[in-house]
């Protein structure tokens, strides 16, 4: 229910009023009456009214005159007054001066249906005013929020081209470093390996057995320091290498592969690929990588004496294959289980297996950058079965 | 005739690897070296001590490192193609596998790009791939 509105009744003569009040009694008038110009604008300083109905003839101030100083007032100029008045003539004249649809009168002695509908016409106008200023304010209101929106969004925008600044130049800073590692810390080492062979070589006459078995072990040392240079030199580039994904060939991949490693060819191995593998979505250098790795480890972590077979195959799963990689290794413990995909985590000690630690975080992280899965079953002396699996289809 | 090898390159210990791989492959190619870029351009162009093409004869083949003091290396190869004689065999030995570099130096019109190494048997191997494709086998127009 819409709040009634505010009338003003404005007469100098009580009786009349009580007239006015009797004739505008409805409930969605709020009627408050006076007898002067004074109270009426004391009344207009407290309360919003929505109509003056106001008499000309006034002791002390008349009708016009208070009229003149509702007009004057920024806050009442919009009040809308119906003059009640006695006399035709000259009265028109000064009612013209106002602006059309700012005042009206109604002519003494008052006919009752002239003043209600007159005064029903000015409370439709300020109800629709009203309604419109509403509705105005929560337009405004809305806009406001909008731009509290955008400046929001400017801001996270502002903020994202900053991270994203933040980041090449992280990814800068990277590759400097990487670049570094492989060109100044490889140069050294080089020198170490290249003068321990050279000296075995070339002085062998006049080395003891003993001399010869240390530089050995110059040279495995800076061997296996390089591999490690190469292995955290792969890993960051799997970090942040672009990967554009498309259909690979996982059956020539692995083929291919297979072929370039002698130490995975008989006598020293057996790999085998069972069947025919399909394609799946992926990078091929990320999946070469990985299948390299994990074909290596498997032929890598064997008992001595034991020949190395590795069997790869391939599962139909929902929307995709999963690959297998299964060897006839050494197995892993349940307690490593955990561990074997970190960074820098070796199980066994270096002087068993040649390792860096780092070939399976390659493969987890490839893996994760081609939105795979991977995983793996194995019990000690069971041998190893790992798995990977990627979409049959690039996603539309 | 056999032409003759300039290897550019500023560390010492890298020049003794290649000039030792040389010498047990039993190339007898001459072997010259340029320490930095500008020496190889000084050495390409025949200034100064260089103008005595007995000693320091124009080569076929040139080695070319990239990080070098005073003229990088790709600096080194876009001079080179610049020189009126076109036949010459330039072939980029770096520790760097970094793709812009490759790519760069292929741009520039190297004719190979070999990765250095990291063990003295793989660089014997690679010197012996030298021998055998640059000197022997690749002809030049």
């Amino acid at each position: 229910m819409e709040p009634p509105l505010n009338l003003l009744l404005v007469d100098d003569q009580p009786e009349n009023l009580v007239a006015l009040e009797s004739l505008l009694q409805q409930p969605e008038y709020r009627l408050t009456a006076v007898t002067s110009a004074r109270d009426a604008m004391i009344a207009l300083l407290q309360t919003e009214f929505a109509l003056i109905v106001l008499d000309v003839e006034m002791p002390e101030m008349n009708g016009f005159e208070l009229a003149r100083l509702v007009k004057e007032r920024r806050k009442t100029r919009d009040v809308p007054i119906i003059f009640l008045s006695a006399h035709h003539g000259e009265e028109q004249d000064i009612l013209s001066g106002y602006g059309a649809g700012a005042v009206d009168y109604v002519t003494k002695p008052l006919n009752s249906a002239i003043l209600c509908s007159k005064v029903a016409v000015f409370a439709e106008l300020y109800r629709r005013n009203r309604d419109l200023k509403a509705a105005n304010q929560a337009l405004e209101s809305e806009i406001a929020e909008r731009r509290q929106v955008e400046a929001a969004l400017q801001e996270a925008n502002r903020q994202k081209t900053e991270r994203t600044a933040e980041l090449h130049e992280m990814i800068h800073e990277l590759e400097a470093f990487s670049y570094s590692i492989a060109h100044d810390m490889r140069a050294p080492l080089r020198a170490m390996q290249g003068f321990a062979q050279i000296l075995r070589e070339d002085y062998a006459g006049r080395i003891d057995l003993q001399g010869i078995e240390y530089l050995h072990r110059i040279e495995r040392a800076s061997t296996r320091l390089d591999r490690l240079i190469q292995d955290v030199l792969s890993y960051t580039k799997i970090l942040r290498a672009p990967a554009p994904m498309k259909s690979v060939d996982l059956d020539r991949l692995a083929r291919d592969l297979i072929a370039t490693y002698p130490d995975w060819a008989p006598p020293r191995a057996e790999v085998a690929i069972d069947g025919r593998l399909p394609s799946v979505v992926g990078n091929e250098a990320f999946l070469t990588q990985c299948l390299s790795n994990l074909v290596g480890n498997a032929v890598k972590f064997q008992n001595p004496g034991n020949l190395p077979r590795v069997r790869l195959w391939a599962e139909p799963r929902p929307g995709g294959t999963r690959l297998w990689i299964e060897d006839n290794g050494i197995g892993i413990a349940p307690e490593n289980h955990q561990r074997i995909f970190g960074l820098f985590e070796q199980v066994h000690s270096p002087h068993e297996f040649q390792g860096t630690g780092i070939g399976l975080a390659i493969v987890r992280k490839a893996v994760e950058r081609m939105n795979g899965q991977f995983g793996f079953e194995s019990a000690v002396g069971q041998g190893s079965r790992f798995w990977l699996q990627f979409a049959s289809e690039v996603p539309v | 005739m056999t032409p003759a090898i300039l290897l550019v390159e500023d560390d010492e210990n890298d020049v003794f690897f290649l000039i030792k791989a040389f010498e047990k492959t039993g190339v007898e190619n001459p072997l010259r070296v340029a320490r930095d870029g500008q020496q190889a351009i000084d050495y390409l162009e025949g200034h100064g001590p260089f103008a005595d093409r007995a000693a320091h004869p124009f080569p076929g083949l040139i080695l070319l490192d990239l990080k070098l003091p005073r003229i990088r290396g790709l600096d080194v190869l876009r001079r080179v193609r610049q020189l009126p004689r076109q036949n010459l065999v330039v072939v980029i030995l770096s520790s760097s596998r970094n793709e812009n570099d490759i790519a760069e130096a292929y741009r520039l019109g190297t004719n190979g790009y070999l990765s250095k190494p990291s063990n003295f048997d793989e660089l014997l191997d690679l010197v012996r791939a030298i021998d055998a494709f640059w000197l022997r086998h690749n002809l030049t127009a």
